[in-house]
């Protein structure tokens, strides 16, 4: 005859959780730890993996943050004229017969229209502001001592500028066929001290001017000479200016105004550079 | 007595380095440009003196346009004992310099002469 069992939901479950029980009580113990000489030995192994998480973990920031400052900059020099500037590279070459500076193409600042300087050394006095076509500003001060000239020449949009110092013995002078101006040999310059000093930040040059023997001039003559670089341009050069021996000169480009500035004249170091200061004292920028 | 005078030679020698002024030459610069026929004097020490003519005014200068295509200052250095004319346009025509005999003024720079 046979047995008819009714077994419910609940007791079902309650056999199956006696039944785990007692299969999870029949497991082997668990094995109390690793010995210490396998531990000894995992523990680099164990260090070396955690560093090379932090590692990864390290540079996927820096990584990162870099990407954000590449692109942010980029932007920023995408739509700002004053960024782009900012990046131009200026270079600078020495020969024994020329000092030569070349200002790539950078966005055209124009005529400088910034404030002159707020000191002047004793007894100077402003004694003509002049702007040629060229767009050279020209700035002369005058005094019983002489004369300090402040020349700001713009950068230019679609030409690199080329800027040389020479001596009288190979200021203006070309070839006729090539127009090949007078290279040297790679060396120091003939007959100026040079020193490097700072204007606000940035990088300048001051030159002194020396005698140098020659048997056809009595004074030695300097000329700065700035040419546009281009082949359709005219082998002259579009502004020059000239200073004699003894005289000094103080260069330096602001690529913020887009301008090279020079400072010439008589006045020594400390009062040149002080003047050139003073054009970026607070209250006196345009 | 010979070591202390030697001494003090060394250390008026030393002051003397230290506490000299940077080397001042003078730089003037000649306008290119003046009113028609001025006539301007360089001294020996580059004083200026104007026997004919004039400067022009910053309104002058300014408004023509020859001058803004040439420049003003910049390119011709005063030189000691010369005179300086100047053309109809008023633009730089002639330096002369001193004879030797300081009568007179003459083309030829002193470097020039034989």
């Amino acid at each position: 005859m046979p047995m008819n069992t009714n077994l419910s939901d609940a007791a079902l479950r309650q056999a199956a959780q006696r039944l785990a029980h007692q299969m999870s009580a029949a497991l082997p113990a668990e094995d109390a730890g690793f010995s210490a000489g396998f531990d000894t030995r995992m523990e680099p192994l164990l260090r070396r993996e955690r560093h090379r998480r932090t590692a990864r973990l390290i540079w996927r920031r820096t990584a990162a943050a870099l990407l954000a400052i590449v692109l942010a900059f980029g932007a920023a020099l995408a739509v700002s004229p004053a960024a782009r500037a900012a990046v131009g590279r200026w270079l600078r070459q020495m020969t024994t017969e020329v000092i030569a500076y070349r200002f790539p193409a950078a966005q055209s600042a124009g005529t400088w229209t910034g404030n002159d300087p707020t000191w002047l050394p004793d007894g100077y006095v402003m004694a003509s502001d002049f702007t040629g076509d060229n767009g050279v500003r020209t700035v002369r001060y005058t005094s019983p001592q002489g004369d300090v000239m402040l020349a700001a020449v713009g950068f230019r949009s679609d030409q690199d500028i080329s800027m040389e110092v020479r001596s009288h013995r190979t200021a203006g002078l070309s070839d006729v066929r090539t127009g090949q101006r007078p290279q040297g040999e790679p060396g120091d310059p003939e007959g100026c001290d040079i020193r490097e000093v700072q204007v606000r930040g940035r990088d300048a040059r001051l030159y002194q001017f020396r005698h140098l023997p020659d048997e056809t001039r009595s004074v030695s003559v300097y000329s700065v000479l700035f040419y546009l670089d281009s082949p359709d341009s005219d082998a002259a050069p579009f502004y020059s200016v000239s200073i004699p021996e003894r005289g000094r000169l103080l260069v330096w480009a602001d690529e913020d105004a887009g301008q090279v500035f020079l400072l010439f004249g008589t006045p020594g170091q400390k009062e040149l550079c002080r003047m050139a200061e003073s054009m970026y004292e607070e209250g006196n920028r345009s | 007595m010979k070591k202390a005078v030697m001494l003090l030679a060394v250390l008026a020698l030393a002051l003397t380095a230290c506490g000299r002024q940077e080397d001042t030459g003078k730089v003037v610069y000649i306008p290119l440009w003046m009113e028609p026929y001025s006539v301007v004097y360089y001294d020996a020490d580059l004083n200026r003196t104007i026997t004919e003519g004039g400067d022009l005014t910053e309104e002058e200068i300014n408004s023509r346009e020859d001058i803004r295509a040439v420049g003003m200052y910049g390119d011709e250095l005063a030189e000691p004992d010369t005179k300086v004319e100047y053309d109809l346009h008023g633009f730089i025509q002639n330096v002369y310099y001193k004879t030797d005999d300081g009568t007179g003024y003459q083309l030829a720079p002193p470097d020039a002469r034989g």
